[in-house]
């Protein structure tokens, strides 16, 4: 029988996905914005850096909403290993 | 078993999130550097560029027109450039000139070079052209321009447009020569001498049935402040005379020498320098 992914798992994966997507784009910005401040036009001239703000933002709700489940999945998880 | 195929996915997106981050720098930084040594910027009134800033303080009708001068606008520019080439494709029908300036410094000074002008072209003189530069000569004296230059007449008038003598040439009879402009009367002067290449005629407008002419010029060492350079389109007293001047396209290519191995460190040591002394 193959092994069905349970809503927690799903959202699980969710949370793990988009808290990689929120360090990693966070980070990006802030590298872009001080490379913005050391050259002006450098980044905006190619980037919309206000949108670019809306990956961590949204990434970082989403991490937000789904962090009761992951939260409630390492119990599980640990619970499982001991 | 599950969870553990999920981790191994989640890393597998965490090491590409990486490298996709890792490559938008070096795609920055290739911009920045642009190794080929040629940027260009196209603008026209359907689709405008991100690099080219609003115009200001008079504007660019939806349809292209310019009907009150000048037009100023600037254009964001990665690095500098050793020189710019503006091409305009544009529709006069009767305006006399129609120019484009580029800031030369801090100050308010623009140098000029002409797109179109109405009335060295449509005077009847005799014309001598050499090498982009042409001398107008109302009783043909002349024979080169060369020998214009090195025998210019003591008493003779002589206007120039986009074109200067050294001081030395014209030593002595300063007060003979002036520059062109759109109110110069010609009745009294003798010779006009031009750096001015008429514009390429490309064809009718459906619309108008005025020519589309397409004008090339270009600026040397440009001027870039807060990597920006300015530009102003200016026809002058366009308001006066009631005329129009219909912009079809603008295109901006600049042009440095390539990047290599052999110039790209000496520039990339000068560039820290200068920015380690600014701090």
């Amino acid at each position: 029988m193959k092994p069905r992914l349970s809503k927690n798992l799903i959202l699980y994966f969710i949370n793990r996905l988009f808290c990689d997507i929120f360090i990693i784009s966070s980070v990006t910005l802030l590298l872009l914005f001080l490379l913005e401040d050391f050259r002006p036009g450098a980044v905006s001239m190619w980037i919309d850096l206000r949108l670019s703000l809306l990956i961590p933002l949204v990434s970082g709700i989403i991490v937000l909403i789904t962090s009761k489940c992951d939260a409630n999945l390492r119990m599980h998880a640990n619970t499982t290993n001991d | 078993m599950l969870l553990s195929t999920l981790k191994k996915i989640l890393l597998i997106v965490r090491i590409l999130l990486i490298l996709l981050a890792i490559s938008l720098f070096v795609w920055i930084f290739w911009q920045i550097l642009l190794p080929g040594g040629y940027f260009e910027v196209i603008y026209t009134p359907d689709t405008k560029s991100n690099f080219i800033s609003e115009f200001y303080p008079n504007e660019i009708l939806e349809d292209g027109r310019i009907l009150v001068e000048p037009v100023y606008f600037k254009v964001r520019v990665p690095r500098v450039f050793r020189r710019v080439r503006v091409i305009i494709t544009f529709q006069n029908d009767q305006h006399p000139l129609f120019q484009v300036g580029t800031r030369t410094g801090h100050s308010w000074d623009f140098q000029f070079c002409p797109l179109e002008n109405k009335v060295l072209e449509e005077l009847d003189w005799s014309k001598i052209s050499e090498e982009g530069v042409t001398l107008w000569q109302k009783k043909e004296k002349f024979v080169s321009i060369h020998e214009f230059v090195n025998n210019l007449p003591k008493t003779a008038k002589i206007l120039t447009h986009n074109y200067h003598f050294s001081k030395e040439v014209i030593k002595g009879i300063e007060e003979n020569v002036e520059e062109w402009n759109v109110e110069t009367p010609m009745e009294d002067r003798d010779y006009v001498i031009a750096h001015y290449f008429p514009p390429e005629d490309i064809g009718p407008s459906t619309e108008l049935g005025i020519n589309w002419k397409k004008a090339e010029v270009i600026f040397e060492n440009p001027i870039v402040t807060q990597g920006q350079l300015e530009f102003m389109l200016s026809a002058p007293n366009l308001q006066e005379y009631k005329n129009e001047v219909k912009i079809g396209e603008i295109k901006l290519i600049f042009e440095r020498e390539p990047v290599t191995w052999q110039n790209f460190w000496p520039w990339m040591k000068h560039y820290i320098k200068d920015k380690l002394e600014k701090l």
